[in-house]
C-alpha cells in the first residue's frame, strides 16, 4: 500500500502569502508553504548567522538547523510577534549553540555569548579608512554585542524585536547596544594614527 | 576621525539623566524604528547636548558600515536539498502517523477534505494504488481533519475528479525524444509503470522536455517516462527525501501546472 501521494496545484492562483499563513500551513505539513519560507528566510538567517560565526561552514549549519527547526516547530508560533522575530529568535539561539560546540571542540570549558567569534582572537584593528576600522572593530566585538548591533543596523529590527529574538529585557538589549558603541569607541580610538 | 567623536570621551559619566536616556535610544533613531515622540525626544537633546550629538555620528558611521556590509549570499537551493532531506527523515521516523493519516485522507477523499484551504488532491481510485496524504509534522498529522470545510471539500474532490477525466487521453509510452507517440493512457493519477518511489509532473503549455530535462537534473532526478500526450512526466530520484523535495521545488516551478509525488506502491 502506498505511503505517500501528494498533489500540489501550480501556476496560477500563486497569490502572495502572508509569513503567518505560509507559516500555519507549515505547521500542517504543507511542503511547498516550507518550501516558499525557505526562499524567504534561508539567505537571511544565513546573512544573519554569517556575521556572528563569521565561518561559512558554521554559518551554512546554523542556517540550516534554523529551518528545521522552523519546520518541527511550526506549530508553536502563537502569533504574538512576528514570524521573522520568531525566525530569528531561533537563528539566534541556533548559532550560539553552534558558537559554544565550536568552543568546547576547542578545549574551553565554557562558553557564553560575551566571547567574540572564534576567529577574531588575533586580529587588530589597524588605522586605515573610517569604514574599514569601523568593520574592524565589530569584529572585535563579543558575539552577543555584535547580534545586536547587526540585528539594529543590517536587519532594522525594533527594540522590542531585538528584545524578543535574543530573549532579553529591553533595557538589557539597550545595555549591549550602549556598551558596544563604547567598546567600539575605544577601538577606534586605539587605532586612531 | 577623532573630530568624529571617536576619541575616549569619557564624557558620559557626568552626563544628565535625559542624555543618558537618549544615547541607549540613538540606534533604533538612527535605523528609524522610534516613534514620532521618542525621535522628537531624541533630536532635542541631541540639540543641546555636545557628546550626544558626537555619539549620534559615530551611530550613524556603525549604521552604514554593517548595513552596506558584503557577505556573498549562498545558493539556497542546495540549503534546500540539505533541509528537505532531513525533514524527509522525520517523516519516516513518523511512519505509523503516517499511516493513521492515510486512514484518515481515505475517508477525506470519500466525504470530502476539512479545513477549506487543502492543495488539491488527485480522487483515489480508478486503478491506482497509491493513497493520498500530504507531509505533515508527526505530533500534527490528524490536526487538519475537524468537522469544518465538508462543502469546500467535496468541490474539490470534485474538480480533482474533472481533471482526471480532462486528461484521460491516449497518450504515448515512454519515450525520451518527445517526439514520438505511442498507445496508453497516462494522467497524473493512473498507475505508473515506473517502478519505486517517483514524481510526476503535468507540464505547462510550451514547455519542453529540454526544459523538463534541466529542471530534473536540477532537483537530481531523472525522466524514467513520458511524455504523454498531456504533458506528464515521470521522474525519479536518489532517495524518497530527494523526491519530496524537488516535488516541493517543482511545485513552485512555472513551467509544471501540477505535481504529484509517489512514494510507494
Amino acid at each position: 500500500m502506498g505511503r505517500a501521494l501528494t498533489m500540489v496545484a501550480t501556476g496560477a492562483g500563486k497569490d502572495e502569502q502572508t509569513d503567518a499563513a505560509l507559516l500555519a500551513a507549515v505547521a500542517e505539513g504543507d511542503m511547498r508553504a516550507f518550501h516558499r519560507l525557505h526562499r524567504r528566510y534561508h539567505s537571511r538567517v544565513h546573512s544573519f548567522a554569517l556575521r556572528l560565526v563569521r565561518r561559512s561552514d558554521l554559518a551554512d549549519e546554523a542556517a540550516n538547523d534554523t529551518m528545521v527547526t522552523v519546520w518541527r516547530q511550526a506549530g508553536s508560533f502563537r502569533g504574538d510577534a512576528r514570524v521573522s522575530t520568531w525566525v530569528f529568535g531561533i537563528a539566534y539561539r541556533t548559532t550560539l549553540r553552534a558558537l559554544r560546540r565550536v568552543a568546547r571542540h576547542e578545549g574551553h570549558d565554557e562558553v557564553d555569548e560575551t566571547i567574540a567569534a572564534p576567529h577574531t582572537g588575533t586580529q587588530m584593528v589597524e588605522a586605515a579608512f573610517l569604514s574599514r576600522d569601523i568593520a574592524s572593530a565589530l569584529e572585535q566585538l563579543p558575539v552577543a554585542q555584535r547580534a545586536t548591533v547587526v540585528l539594529t543596523h543590517h536587519f532594522g529590527y525594533r527594540l522590542s524585536e531585538i528584545a524578543a529574538i535574543t530573549g532579553l529585557p529591553e533595557g538589557t538589549v539597550k545595555s549591549r547596544m550602549f556598551h558596544a558603541r563604547s567598546r567600539l569607541r575605544e577601538l577606534l580610538a586605539g587605532a586612531a594614527p | 576621525m577623532s573630530d568624529q567623536g571617536h576619541g575616549k570621551h569619557t564624557a558620559t559619566e557626568g552626563l544628565s539623566a535625559a542624555s543618558l536616556a537618549v544615547l541607549e535610544m540613538l540606534p533604533w533613531y538612527v535605523n528609524g524604528t522610534l516613534s514620532e515622540a521618542e525621535r522628537a525626544e531624541v533630536e532635542a537633546q541631541v540639540a543641546v547636548c555636545e557628546v550626544c550629538a558626537a555619539e549620534l555620528r559615530l551611530e550613524r558611521q556603525i549604521a552604514e558600515v554593517v548595513a552596506e556590509e558584503s557577505i556573498d549570499e549562498i545558493d539556497a537551493r542546495a540549503s534546500w536539498s540539505a533541509i528537505a532531506a532531513r525533514v524527509g527523515e522525520d517523516e519516516d521516523d513518523g511512519a505509523d502517523d503516517v499511516e493513521g493519516a492515510i486512514a484518515d485522507d481515505r475517508a477525506e477523499a470519500v466525504a470530502g477534505p476539512v479545513g477549506g484551504g487543502a492543495p488539491i488532491r488527485p480522487a483515489e481510485g480508478r486503478g491506482a494504488s497509491a493513497t493520498v496524504t500530504r507531509l505533515r509534522p508527526r505530533n500534527l498529522i490528524t490536526r487538519a481533519f475537524s468537522t469544518r470545510g465538508l462543502g469546500a471539500g467535496a468541490v474539490t474532490l470534485l474538480a480533482a475528479m474533472i481533471a482526471g477525466v480532462i486528461w484521460w487521453q491516449p497518450t504515448g509510452e515512454v519515450d525520451p525524444s518527445g517526439t514520438a507517440a505511442g498507445p496508453g493512457f497516462v494522467t497524473l493519477t493512473t498507475p505508473s509503470t515506473v517502478e519505486g518511489p517517483s514524481v510526476r509532473v503535468m507540464v505547462a503549455e510550451g514547455v519542453t522536455i529540454d526544459t523538463v530535462r534541466a529542471r530534473a537534473e536540477m532537483h537530481g532526478l531523472v525522466i524514467a517516462d513520458g511524455p504523454s500526450s498531456s504533458g506528464v512526466y515521470t521522474m525519479t530520484g536518489p532517495s524518497v527525501a530527494a523526491l519530496e523535495g524537488a516535488a516541493a521545488a517543482l511545485a513552485e516551478d512555472e513551467a509544471f501546472r501540477f505535481v504529484t509525488i509517489r512514494t510507494q506502491e
